[in-house]
């Protein structure tokens, strides 16, 4: 007979046990009697209670799993006390024979189980990856080629202020639709309701699209009615159509994990525009090249809605329902609106505390924007480290919700609320440990090994930024990975709430923060936006790991009962 | 069709309640077939944002348009910058077209347009500063650049000096780190100023300038604040060839220089001054193909001219060429008047067929359609 591998896990994990020589000599009498029913009892007894703490305990899980006086007497026990005391000096004898090799691997002080952890935390860190992939393959083009999907070293005031105004403004107000939409179109994704996802997509994508345009045309207006440059303003309201639109457009491949689909388009314009910049000759044209570069993302935005449409919003699940069962319950949009609501606040909080320190750099606070390329820079730069941090986060919060939710479950399951907290406890502290070590690894290599590395090259590219800036920066985006992290993994625990108030907490404090050093002339502005952006991160970090411990010590599995 | 709006949905209950449908018909609206409405309103919205981008990344071509009379057409334009820089346009549409840039700073430098032309300037200040406009598109290196410059005058006893500058610089700065350049300006001092053509080497920041010509120094006339304006052409290879005309005159050309000057150009319509307020102002800025203007589609053995009637060809001067077998005639035009209006006389066959104002350009193609 073999018992559960969680409840001999369990059982080795708490494994200090009330036994006296006496009970243990009982225990091995008794397990060499060989009573099959004692036997059947004993594994009733732990699949409940997998640690009982004395013969009572045993006897009243026994009462409570319907043994009665007849039950008992037929297992050959007297009553059931005596019953109780056979199965208790049983419980050390299962412990220590499904001791296994993999409940010692998962041990977390065990060598195998720091391995093993380290080989996960490796797998969703290369899974990752693939998450950022846009960002990776814009990086990739910036330093192979000097250009990205919307950046460049060939700088026209004019445009890049136009251009990164309404970039952030894009990011800004899509974040909170993106979020939303992911959070929701999953749900109905998984129970195959091909209509409920064409009405969210129609609903809250195509919603994000219209708030962005109207955030970016409001811009364009106010600096052209101001004496901006009209052309370059409206390229700047083409360029923040364009970016909404692969964001959102983006959204359902990342709901639908459709990573390959992904890196083919992004990779393929990446390509094209390393090939173009490289072919422009002696001379780049500032104007040619950005009207490449916005085309070219509005090309790759408008293939992946035509692919979302065609492809990645029709779920596979439909196609095994039947009619009937398709059916669903349609709610309304106010529910869907409030379900979504904390999710949207998060996006928007999330996409301010990224984007906005571009807009403050610039003079935001003053009442006016103009790019500023120190700024950019250093903060371009920073951001390679929260490329890693950020995949891995979703593939550690996907983890979460798929695998360790459903094995601590087992633990719950046999009454073992605690042990299964242990074990979630356990997971998000030791990934979290990764996490802050992949931050930390790319924060380093950012900021001592590239420019050590690479100084002359860089320089030669002229992607020299000012250090004070970069390792701000850097910082920033160190406490803002981590604080990414932690929030998905609190989604992953279906805890919104706190992951809203630990990003509304961290923007709050880049305002702030920001806002006072710029108003009062005390650092350039450059200098405000990355302190703000450090401090407000570092706050956002605080916040989100505080939170994520406190929701990872006090799981509620009540509704994940009913997985 | 897609299930599925809520308000649509809401209009829908009623009439399903009409006709008698069951409860979770009317409450369970149909998820069954939204697959070929989403596909429409994905592909839809693409095409719709696709078409806006292009719409809006549509940029202002550095040379207008220049429609021809009836029975011409233009084959290929060799014109790549025409701004006659005599109108009123905010500083935002200035910069949409010309880099404001300079050592000066935004502060000290300034630019405006307006009817009399484009003014760049630069405020009282210590020590030697410039602000300059300059092109975003670049060209070369088989063009010219003409502009008209106006500096201002320098009165007796003005301490410093100031230079009105029309300069065409190497565009390669950014992957060369070259700022070589050829150089046409007035010098402006206390009460007298002088006109001199050269060209400087220069890495990143600082050039030496060589000085290939000047002029004798000259009075500043009366209390005039402008001095004269001088229309200024020049055509350089970058490599060794440099010529300058001021109007038609060709005052400087060598074929022997080392200039050092990687193709394409860019032009800096520029003020330098080494303390007082200093401006200039430019008109009649274009750049063309240094090239003939060609004319197809004439009949066998006729003859083209091209008369010259308002700012380029000078009514004096005519181009004329015989049309080739294949009907096609070659009109070489002087440099400083590449661009310009003009009339089209056609002789064919004792007939002669005038067309008027027609704007050409050096190395532009044009079609003749014969009439009938």
């Amino acid at each position: 007979m073999s018992l559960p591998s969680t409840v001999a896990r369990d059982v080795r994990a708490f494994g200090t046990w009330p036994s006296t020589a006496t009970e243990q000599a009982t225990a091995h009498s008794a397990a060499d009697a060989g009573d099959l029913q004692v036997h059947l009892a004993a594994t009733t007894v732990l699949m409940k209670c997998p640690h009982p703490l004395s013969a009572i305990e045993v006897a009243v899980v026994l009462e409570t799993c319907g043994y009665s006086p007849g039950r008992v007497r037929a297992t050959g026990a007297a009553d059931l006390m005596e019953l109780a005391r056979a199965v208790y000096a049983l419980v050390p004898v299962y412990a220590q024979g499904q001791s296994t090799a993999e409940d010692i691997a998962d041990e977390p002080g065990s060598p195998e189980g720091h391995a093993r952890l380290a080989l996960e935390a490796a797998r969703s860190f290369c899974k990752g990856l693939l998450f950022s992939a846009p960002l990776l393959v814009s990086l990739s083009t910036m330093l192979v080629a000097g250009v990205s999907f919307w950046s460049s070293k060939v700088e026209l005031g004019s445009i890049a202020s136009s251009v990164t105004m309404s970039a952030c403004l894009a990011l800004i107000f899509t974040g909170p639709f993106i979020q939303a939409f992911g959070r929701r179109a999953s749900f109905y994704l998984g129970l195959g309701d091909n209509g409920m996802l064409a009405y969210l997509t129609k609903r809250v994508l195509g919603t994000g699209m219209i708030v962005a345009f109207a955030a970016c045309f409001a811009a364009y207006f106010i600096r052209t009615a101001a004496g901006g440059p009209p052309a370059a303003n409206r390229l700047g309201l083409a360029t923040g159509l364009a970016i909404a639109a692969l964001q959102l457009g983006l959204a359902p491949f990342y709901l639908r994990n459709a990573m390959i689909p992904m890196m083919v388009i992004v990779g393929g314009a990446g390509a094209v525009l390393a090939w173009h910049a490289t072919h422009l000759g002696a001379y780049i044209d500032p104007v040619n090249l950005a009207v490449w570069q916005v085309r070219l993302v509005a090309s790759m935005a408008g293939l992946t809605w035509v692919v979302d449409g065609w492809w990645l919003l029709r779920s596979p699940e439909a196609r095994h329902r039947s009619g009937a069962e398709r059916r669903l319950w349609k709610p309304s949009g106010a529910a869907v609106a409030r379900a979504v609501a904390p999710y949207g606040a998060f996006g928007l909080a999330y996409f301010c505390l990224v984007s906005l320190p571009q807009l403050i750099s610039g003079g935001a606070w003053l009442g006016r924007y103009g790019f500023n390329p120190q700024f950019s820079l250093a903060s371009g730069m920073a951001l390679v480290g929260l490329l890693p941090v950020a995949g891995f986060g979703a593939v550690a919060a996907d983890r979460i919700t798929r695998h360790v939710l459903p094995a601590t479950l087992k633990h719950e399951r046999i009454g073992s609320v605690g042990r299964a907290r242990a074990v979630l406890r356990r997971h998000w502290r030791a990934q979290l440990l990764w996490a802050a070590v992949a931050a930390a690894g790319a924060a380093a290599a950012v900021d001592v090994i590239l420019p050590a590395v690479a100084h002359s090259w860089l320089v030669a590219s002229g992607m020299a930024a000012s250090p004070g800036l970069l390792y701000a920066c850097s910082a920033g985006f160190f406490f803002f990975s981590i604080a990414t992290f932690a929030s998905q993994l609190l989604f992953g625990l279906s805890s919104p709430g706190r992951a809203v108030a630990s990003a509304v907490g961290g923007a709050a404090v880049l305002l702030v923060c920001s806002g006072a050093l710029s108003l009062s002339g005390a650092t350039s502005l450059g200098a405000a936006a990355a302190a703000g952006f450090a401090a407000g991160s570092a706050v956002f970090a605080v916040l989100a790991v505080a939170a994520g411990d406190r929701a990872f010590s006090d799981v509620d599995f009540t509704c994940y009962r009913a997985l | 069709m897609l299930p599925g709006t809520l308000s649509r949905r809401r209009l829908r209950a009623p009439r399903a309640a009409k006709a008698g449908l069951s409860w979770a018909r009317r409450d369970h609206p149909a998820t069954l077939t939204p697959k070929r409405g989403l596909r429409l309103y994905a592909t839809a919205a693409a095409v719709a944002m696709l078409v806006s981008v292009v719409y809006l990344t549509a940029w202002p071509s550095p040379a207008p348009a220049r429609p021809l009379p009836a029975g011409l057409s233009r084959l290929h334009s060799g014109l790549l910058v025409a701004d006659p820089l005599d109108q009123s346009v905010t500083l935002g549409q200035l910069k949409d077209q010309y880099v404001l840039d300079g050592s000066a700073g935004p502060k000290l430098g300034w630019a405006s347009e307006s009817t009399a032309g484009l003014a760049v300037g630069i405020k009282a200040h210590h020590g030697w500063a410039g602000w300059f406009a300059s092109t975003i598109h670049a060209a070369g290196p088989a063009v010219a650049w003409h502009v008209v410059i106006s500096p201002t005058a320098l009165h007796l006893g003005t301490k410093g000096s100031g230079l009105a500058v029309f300069a065409v610089q190497t565009a390669t700065t950014q992957k060369s780190g070259v700022i070589n350049y050829i150089v046409v300006a007035a010098d402006s001092r206390s009460g007298s100023y002088r006109w001199l053509i050269g060209y400087a080497h220069g890495l990143v920041a600082g050039a030496s300038t060589k000085v290939l010509w000047t002029s004798k120094w000259q009075p500043v006339p009366g209390n005039s604040t402008l001095l004269a304006s001088q229309a200024v052409t020049v055509v350089t290879d970058g490599a060794h060839s440099l010529s300058v005309w001021f109007g038609t005159d060709r005052i400087f050309s060598s074929e022997r220089l080392v200039l050092k000057m990687p193709a394409p150009f860019q032009a800096y319509l520029e003020v330098q001054s080494s303390a007082p307020a200093y401006h200039a102002r430019f008109n009649d800025f274009w750049v063309a193909d240094d090239a003939p203007l060609v004319i197809r589609g004439l009949p066998e053995g006729s003859r083209v001219a091209l008369t010259g009637s308002t700012a380029g060809l000078s009514a004096a001067a005519t181009a004329k060429s015989a049309a080739a077998p294949e009907g096609a005639a070659t009109l070489r035009l002087p440099v400083p008047e590449l661009v310009g209006t003009a009339t089209v006389k056609v002789i064919a066959a004792g007939s002669v067929t005038r067309l008027v104002n027609v704007p050409y350009a050096g190395g532009d193609v044009l079609n003749w359609a014969k009439p009938g």
